[in-house]
């Protein structure tokens, strides 16, 4: 169980762990899992913003970014499991949520 | 200015079912009253409003505390990333379930070993099985999984078993903290101090597993700094990103600090800001330009801020020295003197236990 490559049809989500919300003293963007927090950018906050089940190549579209550079930092939250692909995580969680004993014990996130 | 709280330690109270001779709480509490329930309420307002995003909610066992579930509800409403640390005793999936409900964010649960068996000798008690069975309770609700292992002498050499118990238990993260040589671990250290060659080989093994679990399972591992020549960055700094507060109701930079002979700020009749900003406590540290020599001139003075505070008290007497882990400390042979005590001694532990002063 690996961290997957994502491409431009991969409709990427947070993880559950992962919550985004914004700074009441600066305004910035935060994302927060545990034991930590990343402050982002506010190209990074958009790319975070619109993980909402779209494909990335969407996601490029609407903020008119390069692909790559989005598929880049979408690589970088992968390797931290703070996003994942929508219809893994669906999946991971309706066997979660049916008390499926084989995906008991499955780290949630991203998923093989 | 750089100094603002992210995180909040909320040590919900001193009394724990276990007894872990590596703890860091005070050996011996002061005869205070618990801070009350609405004051933590207040407190988690104040502390979101001089910036804190996270909360981790511990002690002691923060399960025996009775408000545990209003606070968890608190911090969700105040938009708190809340991260509940604890032993799993005493709880029920019920329980957990209500935490969750209440806005609970991710739990970090404690083992002391790999296998059944193995856990009473340093922590009084045996509680593998309900640990398990807590961790596939978190899991089933889909709660994010910490597992945090204290290292020592006693369990440095399992650590292979334990990374395969954290990836079993299909935990998100894995914490390997070596112990800190404070409170009840400071009475204890001759008894939980490792080798260097115990050390090295796990340190091996860490890193293999960290390369094969990349994106899956994170592991941090803390070094010891009694092995190595250059101090820690305590809390990244004194009064700069971390505040805590005691089940007494004092806010400290450190959940160490009650071993300085400092005058904490008391929350019951002070706000967390003026603590923060205005305290002496939270200001004689803050920075580096309290430090003397070797630090002073020093060029990683800005990185380290001359190391642990507290243990630069404890082994020196002086709070403003250097860490004595440091090689540079003039008294860093205190440092060799200890390890080689560990290497030629075996102590029987001390298990904590709760000492009231009145």
């Amino acid at each position: 169980m690996t961290a997957v490559a994502l491409s431009a049809d991969s409709r990427p989500q947070l993880t559950r762990k992962a919550r985004l919300r914004t700074d009441r003293l600066t305004g910035d963007t935060l994302l927060l899992y545990p034991e930590h927090g990343l402050v982002l950018n506010p190209s990074a906050a958009a790319i975070l913003r619109l993980c909402d089940g779209r494909s990335v190549a969407d996601i490029a579209a609407a903020l008119t970014a390069p692909l790559g550079d989005i598929l880049e930092f979408l690589a970088t939250l992968s390797e931290r499991g703070l996003i994942a692909e929508r219809a893994e995580r669906e999946r991971s969680i309706a066997a979660e949520d049916s008390g499926d004993p084989v995906a008991r014990g499955t780290p949630r996130g991203v998923t093989t | 200015m750089s100094h603002r709280p992210y995180v909040l330690i909320a040590e919900l109270t001193y009394r724990c079912p276990l007894r872990c001779a590596y703890c860091s709480n005070p050996t011996q509490v002061p005869d205070r009253p618990a801070l009350a329930g609405a004051d933590w309420q207040r407190v988690l307002g104040e502390a979101a409003e001089l910036g804190v995003v996270q909360v981790h909610f511990t002690g002691g066992e923060p399960l025996l505390c009775e408000d545990l579930e209003a606070l968890v509800a608190r911090a969700a409403q105040l938009e708190l990333y809340s991260n509940l640390i604890t032993s799993g005793l005493p709880v029920t999936r019920d329980r957990l379930a209500g935490l969750q409900a209440a806005g609970l964010c991710a739990l970090q649960l404690s083992f002391q070993a790999a296998r059944l068996g193995s856990s009473a000798a340093i922590a009084g008690v045996d509680a593998f099985a309900h640990k398990r069975q807590v961790a596939a309770w978190t899991r089933e609700l889909g709660l994010p999984l910490t597992v945090n292992v204290v290292l020592h002498r006693q369990n440095l050499d399992e650590v292979d078993q334990i990374i395969a118990l954290a990836e079993q238990l299909g935990a998100d993260r894995l914490e390997l903290a070596n112990t800190q040589y404070l409170g009840w671990a400071y009475q204890n250290r001759a008894a939980l101090m490792p080798s260097l060659a115990q050390l090295d080989a796990a340190r091996a093994v860490v890193a293999a597993a960290r390369a094969r679990l990349r994106g899956t399972m994170e592991i941090l591992f803390v070094l010891p700094d009694y092995h190595g020549d250059r101090p820690r960055t305590c809390m990244t700094g004194w009064g700069e990103r971390y505040v805590v507060v005691t089940p007494d109701g004092r806010a400290m930079p450190c959940h160490a600090a009650h071993v300085l002979p400092l005058e904490f700020p008391d929350l019951r009749v002070q706000s967390l800001a003026s603590a923060w900003n205005d305290s002496d406590a939270f200001q004689r540290y803050r920075g580096t330009d309290y430090l003397g020599e070797p630090c002073r001139s020093c060029d990683q003075r800005e990185v380290d801020h001359g190391g642990c505070r507290c243990q630069a008290f404890l082994l020196t007497g002086d709070a403003t020295a250097a860490d004595p882990v440091c090689g540079l400390s003039p008294r860093h042979d205190l440092v060799v003197a200890a390890r080689t005590a560990a290497a030629e001694a075996a102590p029987a532990l001390t298990l904590r236990r709760l000492r009231v002063v009145r």
